[in-house]
């Protein structure tokens, strides 16, 4: 006991020490520069969501990737209110932002309600008028007989002749139909906001309001965060110093969300590590130690970013994260090795002699997460590499290199393990038929009246403020965004093929307005008439004799001179001419930019979005789709498809995760062989468990997937844990030493959960409390349900 | 130089002439300013373009201080056209209504803001849509007004109103295709 160097004869060991220490830096520096210098972290979200393998509908289209799209297109709108100053400087500083923002190219769109639409766009449905317009579409034959005309001549003078008629005049020229106002109100669908100097204002007129889009492929954060910090940076060119932006949107959210987590999780960890390592200074009173303890979990670390980066190309950053999270437990077998040095041995016998139970429980745990990489998520397989690769790495480096790292100075042995901690010993619960059954049925009556609630919906783990989220609710209200939730997918082999589905569908929809089953539609076909429908329309416009006899008579009935309407005829003649107008004509519009949102291609097939507005009765909205009997139509509610994905993907990692227990069980009776030991290792730790989910279910935290990946941690952790207590043997001195090591693995655990655990961060929080919990009850079962007094055997059973 | 030199006294004595106009377009406006409540009967000569003849309407007008203008025509057609705040109601002979908020159309809106800025004598508002210009006195007076911006200029050239004393007895719309159109306004 207080003779510590009598086993470290300093001088002959020193050699091999050094060298050892010396490869050892050596490999830690050059790989952890690699690590460096090759990681490549990306904040694709994307990797988080199923791959497009799992479509279980019998449907052609596969829902998650039209979710996707979908997704892209929401997280790339922005909305932004302008507040303070004077309604005449709101308004002013809109215009002004718009334009600005117009010159970005990285903005699809910027929506104010001011401005007409582009000149382009204008250009364009003027002179694709007579085939876009659908306002003859009921007469079989010539629009422009002598009786139509006749009746358009004489409302088009009523017009003229009212108060506003000089802002018609100029159209009606060329126009004597009013075909460009018909398409234009064809298009026109759902409330504006109010307006106020011809710009979008809010109810009550104190703020400006804009809509802006950017395009995102997949969840580009960064591109996000790009656009808001360029708004913010135009506005602040704009305003005069009174005014005030609100921006709001998926993007926000997360980008708030990114920053947010990223800067309490390295808050938490840096408080943490400081009182982790100050935590061990007074456990084994030595700073050597301390740094010794680091070296296998910096190694774990590395080694866990080079194979996920040489297996994936690429590691998400959330990975990392969660990663350093689950490979902390890393940290315990150092203070395994430190509490298990005694004097009589030499230090290398000491690691020796836990070694088995240490690779044993480095296995078992790697093996649980080994279920996360047979996961479709990418996101999740990554963090099942990492976590596996850096357990195993930890423990290697503390069986073969920490023995040669702790020789090299002089450490104090014994003095760490306090007399207090055969207190600890003492209060051994024998381990009999009457405890399991109480501890069982205690856990059935709770279960029973705290059922297990899953968390479906991920946007309630979103660490946005309750505030922003009412922004977020008013500003789509005032703004009328449509939320994309009621939408229905069509799909063809061309973009021509959807522009007619969509045209055969409408008159379904249009019943169902009548029905008003929903309020309105946006479908492609209202935007871009189908080729076969614009041809029709060409065909049905008559030749230049008949409209010229057709217009001289309509005119003689009228008011208009003789030659009023030559420019009219003319550009008649000329549009039998056009080829129709696709969607390559819309390239470089609004309208183009408007269709591509609804009509786009993904892979070999086209798919048109049709969006719902204002849905009254779901049920009868999907099963008159559904009556259409057509393969290539598939009603979707976003909102329910996004939690099924959610659901599977949970039902999923559970099915795995059952597989990796089967796999730890085999493998603990494999390595145990040993059927008293087994049967409390599997009872400690399944005890500790069920109790870790019932405290959350107690607690009221609906579980989602974060629970589930803690879970996994607490899982390992209590193998370690039951497996170390259970092989104390009788020896009284190995029984302490054992304790106290658990003591301070479990102590330096609880403390960093517990710091995560008080954060304000759903997702943080879920983690931390479900390992502070879990690690809590794996310390108190393993230290109360595992004692071995009749199996006297302190060395393991397992070579 | 000499350009410059004439041009700097050309503006002197302008600024001058155009601040005496300035107080008198003031005194004018504030003078139609308390009027609350006119009635009276209109002839709308239209030239067209578009028209082999010119167009007679008649009707009658009513105002109510600040924000209403209503505007029956009786001949050759029924129409009602109203404003009230930010509402236009518009019904046609043929029984067609139409309803639209006003600051949703800027160029409506610069157009009925021509009317109720005069008959209100709101110069903040006038000067919102258009340039004004001032000729006359208090008793015989003319305001010309030409819109702000292209957008307006695309449709209307100027709008010329012309009063005695408070008193506004006639509206003149040149539109930019050089059709006009001459509203008398007979106060009953």
């Amino acid at each position: 006991m207080n003779n510590p160097l009598k086993n470290m004869s300093f001088l002959n060991t020193s050699r091999s020490s050094i060298l050892v220490s010396l490869c050892t830096i050596t490999f830690i520096v050059l790989a952890g520069w690699f690590a460096i210098t090759n990681t490549i972290i990306n904040s694709d979200m994307q990797q988080f969501l199923p791959q497009d393998s799992v479509d279980k509908s019998s449907l052609n289209i596969n829902p998650f990737k039209i979710i996707n799209i979908l997704n892209e297109t929401n997280s790339g709108l922005f909305l932004i209110a302008i507040e303070g100053g004077n309604d005449t400087q709101r308004a002013t500083a809109s215009i002004n932002l718009r334009k600005k923002l117009m010159k970005d190219k990285m903005f699809i769109f910027v929506n104010n309600g001011s401005g007409r639409l582009p000149k382009k766009d204008r250009a364009l449905i003027k002179k694709y008028r007579y085939l876009l317009s659908s306002k003859h579409d009921d007469l079989e034959q010539n629009p422009f007989s002598e009786n139509a005309l006749e009746f358009e001549f004489k409302e088009r003078y009523q017009e003229i002749l009212s108060p506003l008629g000089g802002l018609l005049k100029k159209s009606i020229a060329y126009d004597p139909t009013a075909e460009m106002r018909f398409i234009l109100n064809q298009w026109q669908l759902g409330k504006e906001p109010h307006k106020k100097r011809s710009v979008w204002f809010s109810d009550n007129y104190q703020s400006a309001l804009l809509v802006t889009a950017i395009h995102i492929k997949g969840i580009d954060i960064n591109a996000q965060q790009h656009a808001i910090e360029t708004i913010n940076q135009i506005f602040s060119e704009v305003n005069n110093g009174e005014l005030k932006l609100t921006i709001s949107g998926a993007g926000v959210f997360a980008v708030q969300a990114r920053e947010k987590i990223k800067s309490e999780s390295q808050q938490i960890s840096f408080i943490a590590s400081i009182a982790v390592m100050l935590f061990m200074y007074i456990a084994f009173r030595s700073i050597w130690y301390v740094i010794l303890a680091v070296i296998p979990l910096l190694s774990a670390i590395i080694c866990g970013t080079i194979l996920t980066q040489f297996i994936f190309g690429s590691i998400q950053g959330i990975t990392l994260a969660f990663g350093l999270t689950l490979i902390g437990v890393a940290l315990d077998y150092p203070v395994h090795v430190f509490s298990h040095i005694i004097s009589s041995e030499s230090i290398k016998q000491s690691i020796k002699n836990i070694w088995p139970t240490m690779r044993l429980g480095a296995i078992t745990t790697s093996l649980g997460f080994f279920a996360l990489t047979q996961t479709n998520f990418d996101g999740l397989a990554q963090l099942g590499v990492f976590a596996m690769s850096g357990l195993l790495t930890a423990a290697l480096i503390t069986r073969y290199i920490l023995p040669y790292l702790i020789t090299l100075r002089s450490v104090r042995q014994n003095s760490v393990v306090p007399q207090w901690i055969e207190l600890l010993n003492r209060n051994s619960i024998k381990f009999n038929i009457i405890n399991t059954i109480l501890i069982i049925s205690v856990a059935i009556i709770f279960l029973f009246n705290f059922p297990t609630h899953w968390e479906s919906d991920l946007a309630k783990l979103s660490p946005a403020s309750l505030d922003q989220i009412s922004i977020d609710r008013k500003l789509r209200k005032q703004l009328n965004a449509d939320d994309l939730v009621n939408v229905a997918i069509l799909k063809a082999n061309d973009s021509n093929g959807i522009l007619l589905k969509s045209e055969e569908l409408s008159s379904a929809l249009d019943e169902m307005v009548k029905l008003k089953i929903i309020t309105s539609y946006r479908a492609p076909s209202h935007i871009l008439p189908s080729t076969e429908r614009q041809r029709k329309r060409q065909h049905n416009l008559p030749d230049s004799i008949v409209l010229e006899q057709n217009v001289k008579k309509a005119l003689e009935k009228s008011h208009f001179s003789a030659k009023s309407f030559n420019i009219f005829r003319k550009e008649v003649e000329e549009s039998k001419l056009l080829a129709p107008l696709d969607k390559k004509n819309l390239n470089g519009t609004l309208l183009g930019r408007q269709l591509s949102a609804m009509l786009f291609k993904n892979q070999n097939e086209w798919f048109g979005i049709i969006r719902f507005i204002g849905v009254k009765d779901k049920v009868a909205l999907s099963k008159r789709l559904e009556n259409l009997d057509d393969q290539d139509i598939k009603y979707l509610n976003i909102k329910e498809v996004s939690q099924s994905i959610v659901n599977g993907f949970r039902d999923e990692a559970l099915i795995l995760i059952a597989i990796g227990l089967v796999i730890i069980f085999i493998t603990l009776i494999i390595g145990l062989r040993d059927n008293q030991r087994l049967i409390r290792v599997c009872f400690i730790v399944g005890a500790a468990l069920t109790f870790n989910i019932l405290t959350l279910n107690i607690l009221g935290q609906a579980l989602s997937i974060f629970h589930l990946i803690s879970l996994l941690l607490v899982l390992g952790l209590g193998l370690d844990y039951s497996l170390f207590f259970t092989r104390r043997g009788d020896n009284k001195e190995i029984q302490a030493r054992t304790s106290y090591g658990m003591l301070v693995c479990f102590g330096s655990t609880a403390l960093v959960f517990g710091m995560l655990a008080l954060s304000n961060i759903p997702v943080l929080r879920a983690i931390g409390l479900t390992v502070l919990i879990g690690v809590s009850f794996c310390f108190l079962f393993a230290m109360l349900l595992s004692d071995m007094s009749k199996n006297s055997s302190l060395q393991d059973k397992v070579s | 130089m000499n350009r410059i030199f004439i041009s700097i006294l050309l503006s002197v004595l302008l600024t001058s002439h155009a601040q005496a106009n300035n107080e008198t377009l003031e005194l004018v406006l504030n003078n139609l300013s308390k009027i609350k409540h006119i009635e009276a009967s209109f002839k709308d000569i239209k030239n067209i373009s578009l028209f082999d003849k010119k167009v007679i309407l008649t009707g009658n007008l009513e105002y109510i201080a600040p924000d209403v203008l209503i505007r029956r025509t009786l001949k050759p057609k029924t129409e009602i056209f109203k404003v009230k705040g930010d509402n236009l109601y518009l019904k046609k002979s043929t029984g067609k209504e139409l309803e639209l908020l006003v600051s949703s159309y800027p160029l409506i809106e610069m157009f009925v803001e021509a009317y109720r800025g005069i008959l209100s004598g709101n110069l903040i508002k006038l000067k919102n849509f258009y340039n004004i210009d001032f000729k006359g006195n208090a008793v015989q007076w003319t305001i010309s007004l030409v819109p702000v911006d292209d957008d307006g200029l695309e449709y209307i050239e100027e709008i010329i109103v012309t009063g005695y004393k408070d008193d506004v007895v006639k509206f003149t719309t040149i539109e930019s295709g050089g059709d006009k159109s001459t509203l008398n306004i007979t106060k009953n």
